[in-house]
């Protein structure tokens, strides 16, 4: 019985690799196993409708943009390859990094060069002055919210430089900037998930860190897990500073769009619901109220904060957007591919963003 | 295989021609692999861009013992989706209906008719158990071969000719249902 099993899963596999990769048909395969045909006919035309699934392909946009961001993260390794031992903010304690900063802000603020710097565009000998001055302002910009203002601000100068470097006709320098915009909305979306983590945790929601083992052994697949599986970290850190991250493919039509969670809620609508747990029996117990925490004034500063960051964003996307849209209209030729790029770089970290202030 | 070790090799050493022969060479069957384990187009391209982002990353730690390099690639595609379906979003889930295919035709109506068959597979596909839905992407949307698979998942040849079997009989099964 176990023999005539494994013959049988011999046969079919025998069967699909003659239908799948030589291309016989069902019925050829079907001839030389008569004995079997019965059995083996509908598991081939099983297998042959679940080969279907191969007829799947990644939508050309979605290609297109996934090849230009796998080419912007090579490059970005190889700057960072390059600038490697050298100096680094990065590598820095972080009350040096802040000193550093504090210092280097001192050193440079009100100089003229961080002044004239401070118009440079990407072909301009003083334009790193204006990267390294931005660089230092991120540094010392506090809060998660601050930061992904600065982001969003900065953003808009690269999109003005974008447009200005096609309107000179320079393919090279827009796909560069368009890599630092790139870099900059990415880690503006992080910076507003960060921050929209903390004002969940604020508020009493959950925050899953980490999943329960059973729930994890619940989707682990049989193939893993053991200790040579390859150590890819499963997802990239958060960046602190613009890092040149890919940004997962904007949500264009035809497929429906997320639906726009409102602007944070600051009435009690909010509020977790009242606890079912007893209370010890020595206190006396308390009516269910709205949890006093929502009506922490840090707490709704915050939300507004975030709320006003949001807005900000959204009109930011759409000025941006139909910035290089119009770039793209009166764009020489050779600078249109790069320009489109840089649209679909926008348009998707825009939506990333916005994504992550509305969690 | 040894224009394979040295391409591998080339890549480990951040040669970027190199890195991006692996990624064409790749990403088709990679997205495949993953659409058809998630079932939803869009977290598909987002899984698959992680997956390259995530082997240029920690190429430099892959090494030849016994593993190919499109075997360590799957791998990590597969922690990727089970790390996906760990933190799974409430985003509206995109099914695979209404996914792009290389459909040759160009009748809207036999391409939707696939679109159609793809979306069942995906469905059909998830009430397997993990091993058997492994299976199915790798072999049948992957177009992985038998000894591929095998090392993909770990397991002999044999063990994979048998769960192939018990997966498109329990298939079979669902789909006649449905």
């Amino acid at each position: 019985m176990v023999k005539n099993r494994k013959e049988f899963t011999n046969i079919l596999d025998d069967c699909l690799d003659r239908i799948l990769v030589k291309g016989e048909s069902i019925e050829q395969c079907l001839q030389s196993y008569p004995a079997f045909a019965s059995e083996l006919g509908p598991l081939l035309k099983t297998a042959l409708f679940a080969h279907k699934a191969s007829a799947v392909a990644p939508r050309p946009e979605f290609r297109e943009r996934a090849r230009f961001q796998f080419q912007a993260a090579l490059r970005e390794m190889a700057t960072k390859k390059e600038k490697r031992g050298f100096f680094s903010f990065s590598a820095l304690p972080r009350f040096a990094t802040v000193a550093v900063s504090i210092i280097l802000a001192l050193v440079i603020v009100g100089s003229g060069t961080v002044a004239a710097a401070g118009n440079s565009l990407p072909d301009s000998p003083l334009y790193p002055v204006k990267l390294a001055t931005e660089t230092v302002q991120l540094k010392l910009a506090g809060t998660p919210l601050e930061k992904a203002e600065l982001y969003a601000k900065l953003a808009d100068k690269r999109v003005t430089e974008l447009v200005k470097m096609a309107e000179k006709g320079k393919p090279e320098q827009v796909q560069k900037v368009a890599q630092r915009l790139n870099g900059l909305l990415m880690a503006m979306a992080m910076e507003a998930k960060a921050n929209g983590e903390v004002a969940a945790m604020m508020a009493g929601e959950q925050v899953p860190m980490m999943q329960s083992p059973e729930a994890g052994a619940a989707v682990a697949p049989a193939v893993t897990e053991s200790a040579s599986t390859p150590t890819a970290p499963p997802t990239l850190a958060p960046a602190p500073t613009p890092k040149l991250v890919p940004a997962p493919m904007p949500r264009p039509a035809p497929g429906p769009m997320p639906k726009p969670v409102p602007a944070p809620d600051v009435t009690a609508k909010k509020a977790p619901a009242p606890t079912k747990e007893k209370a010890p029996v020595a206190i006396a117990p308390t009516p269910p109220t709205v949890t006093p925490q929502l009506l922490d004034p840090n707490m709704l500063a915050q939300m507004q904060k975030r709320a006003q960051l949001k807005m900000m964003v959204s009109e930011k996307a759409s000025v941006n957007s139909d910035a290089i849209r119009g770039a793209l209209k009166n764009a020489p030729e050779s600078v249109k591919p790069a320009l489109y790029q840089a649209l679909m770089v926008a348009d998707s970290g825009y939506q990333q963003a916005l994504q992550s202030l509305e969690k | 295989m040894q224009d394979e070790q040295s391409l591998i090799r080339r890549a480990q050493q951040r040669d970027q021609e190199a890195l991006t022969q692996l990624y064409e060479a790749n990403f088709d069957r990679i997205y495949r692999y993953v659409a058809l384990k998630i079932g939803d187009r869009f977290e598909a391209e987002d899984i698959t861009q992680q997956v390259f982002i995530n082997a240029i990353e920690s190429i430099s730690r892959f090494k030849w013992q016994g593993t190919s390099f499109s075997a360590w690639l799957y791998r990590i595609a597969h922690n990727q989706i089970v790390d996906y379906l760990r933190r799974k979003t409430k985003r509206p889930m995109v099914p695979l209906e209404k996914a792009a295919t290389k459909s040759s035709s160009d009748d809207p109506s036999k391409t939707a008719e696939l679109n159609m068959d793809i979306a069942k597979v995906a469905q059909a596909t998830k009430k397997l158990t993990k091993a058997q839905q492994e299976v199915i992407s790798l072999r049948f949307a992957s177009e992985l071969s038998i000894a591929e698979a095998a090392e993909v998942m770990r397991k002999s040849e044999g063990a994979i000719k048998a769960l192939q079997h018990s997966a498109i009989l329990s298939l079979r099964k669902i789909l006649a249902v449905e």
